[in-house]
């Protein structure tokens, strides 16, 4: 968990109390971090510290350290969340005799909004009330590290992007448009066309739902042939076209999607993979058409019921070839 | 000091190009066959693979891209661009073939 302070008023430190005076709000972050390693965890919240006195200075105990040199710190969670807290130090304090364990200590918070607003240059009064206001504080956070004099332009037009869907993320959304011309360079030239006749927002909703695809086929899916006319191909292709169909509607991205396939044959059994393709954006567009609720859970369901298609028999470099036919996902 | 700047310059120049994972060749000399591979970012699947051509020749050339070989000749301008989801190299060949002459641009890359 990573907490952000956003004090209201000057810190002060109690020496008394071995800690600060804090006056505001706190945010809490979940992180997802690989904390197998800690030892010291306990499913109270608590973090148990060994540090070691021997040689007249404190450092980490090792193995060595003999019980007489060691002191345990305790740091413990508060379980209702908040900002306050205080540390406490001593051989075995344990936290049950903590009445007011220590969450972290107060740092000071990073002018992460004046820096966007300075980065942006925009009086635009609808971008500096997003900035401003809390609720966006982790994208306007991610907003104001990113930002550059070479990417500005694109950091508006996210924010512009968010202020009018407010489901798409930020992250992606600065990635397709930072990105936008390899996107540009996947697209048929039918595809495009229409694609330059859309608004900003569908643009960068259709290129969102591209991406989030394809980002969940990479973390599903490992092989080369998997991912191209195999199962992952099948998978990415569904759910592409129902999370553009939920964004941009059905029908255009029956358009766009069917689009993207026009292209002249570049090998024999070419058409195999376009016949496929076509197939899983259909499912993938009935699927949200029925009303899917959960997009990916329905894919995935769709999925193993066998209600995709893959190619069979790939060649070695995943190309369709005289045998390979269109099979359900479940085989 | 001016090599220095030129060598600078040139190194930044090849990291922008590598990282892109697109190149471009100016061609003039049809002399000798051009050979390339494009290696993917690791861990990143590209989802296609493009190439365009302009320009013109005395005589027949052959690019082959991906696997694929196309043949061109005279004034000639075309994209080529393949739907490929993976992370295997790509190959890109230039072989002048039975031309002697001309002037071509090519850009190719992975996206």
């Amino acid at each position: 968990m990573l907490i952000t302070y956003f004090p209201e008023s000057t810190m002060e430190y109690i020496e008394a109390h071995n800690s600060y005076t804090f006056q505001g709000t706190s945010v809490f972050e979940a992180i997802e971090i690989d904390s197998s390693f800690i030892e010291n965890k306990y499913i109270d919240g608590c973090v148990e510290n060994y540090t070691c006195s021997w040689g007249g200075t404190d450092h980490p105990a090792g193995g060595n350290c003999t019980a007489a040199y060691i002191t345990v710190d305790w740091t413990c969670a508060n379980s209702g969340g908040g900002g306050s807290g205080s540390s406490s130090s001593g051989s075995g304090n344990s936290p049950s005799n903590n009445p007011d364990p220590i969450l972290t200590a107060p740092t000071y918070n990073f002018p992460f909004e004046q820096n966007l607003i300075d980065c942006l240059e925009t009086d635009n009064l609808a971008i500096l009330e997003w900035i401003n206001n809390s609720a966006n504080f982790f994208q306007m956070r991610d907003a104001s590290k990113l930002c550059n004099a070479d990417n500005h332009d694109f950091i508006i037009e996210a924010i512009e992007a968010l202020l009018e869907d407010g489901e798409l993320e930020f992250n992606d959304t600065i990635y397709v448009l930072e990105n936008e011309q390899d996107y540009r360079n996947k697209m048929s030239d039918d595809e495009l066309a229409l694609f330059d006749t859309l608004s900003t927002i569908q643009q960068i909703k259709y290129l969102v739902s591209a991406k989030e695809a394809y980002d969940k086929t990479e973390e599903l899916f490992e092989t080369d042939c998997e991912k191209h006319n195999g199962k992952g191909d099948a998978f990415r292709h569904a759910l592409w076209n129902a999370l553009s169909s939920s964004r941009i509607g059905v029908g255009l991205t029956n358009l766009l999607t069917t689009r993207h396939e026009n292209n002249p044959p570049l090998y024999p059994y070419n058409n195999k993979e376009n016949q496929m393709d076509l197939f899983n954006n259909q499912v993938g567009r009935d699927i949200f058409a029925n009303g899917s609720t959960n997009i990916l859970q329905d894919i995935q369901e769709a999925f193993n019921n066998g209600e995709l298609r893959y190619l069979s028999n790939q060649a070695t470099n995943c190309w369709a070839t005289f045998s390979s036919q269109l099979t359900p996902t479940n085989l | 000091m001016k090599n220095y700047f030129l060598f600078i310059l040139l190194s930044i120049f090849l990291l922008i190009s590598c990282s892109k994972n697109e190149k471009e060749l100016l061609i003039d000399d049809f002399s000798k066959k051009i050979s390339d591979t494009l290696v993917p970012i690791e861990g990143r699947a590209y989802g296609a693979v493009v190439y365009e051509i302009k320009g013109d020749s005395n005589d027949t050339i052959s690019v082959t891209f991906n696997g694929v070989k196309k043949q061109f000749f005279g004034k000639f301008e075309y994209k080529f661009r393949m739907d490929y989801y993976g992370g295997m190299n790509v190959g890109f060949e230039f072989d002048p073939y039975r031309a002697t002459n001309g002037k071509i641009d090519i850009r190719y890359g992975i996206y």
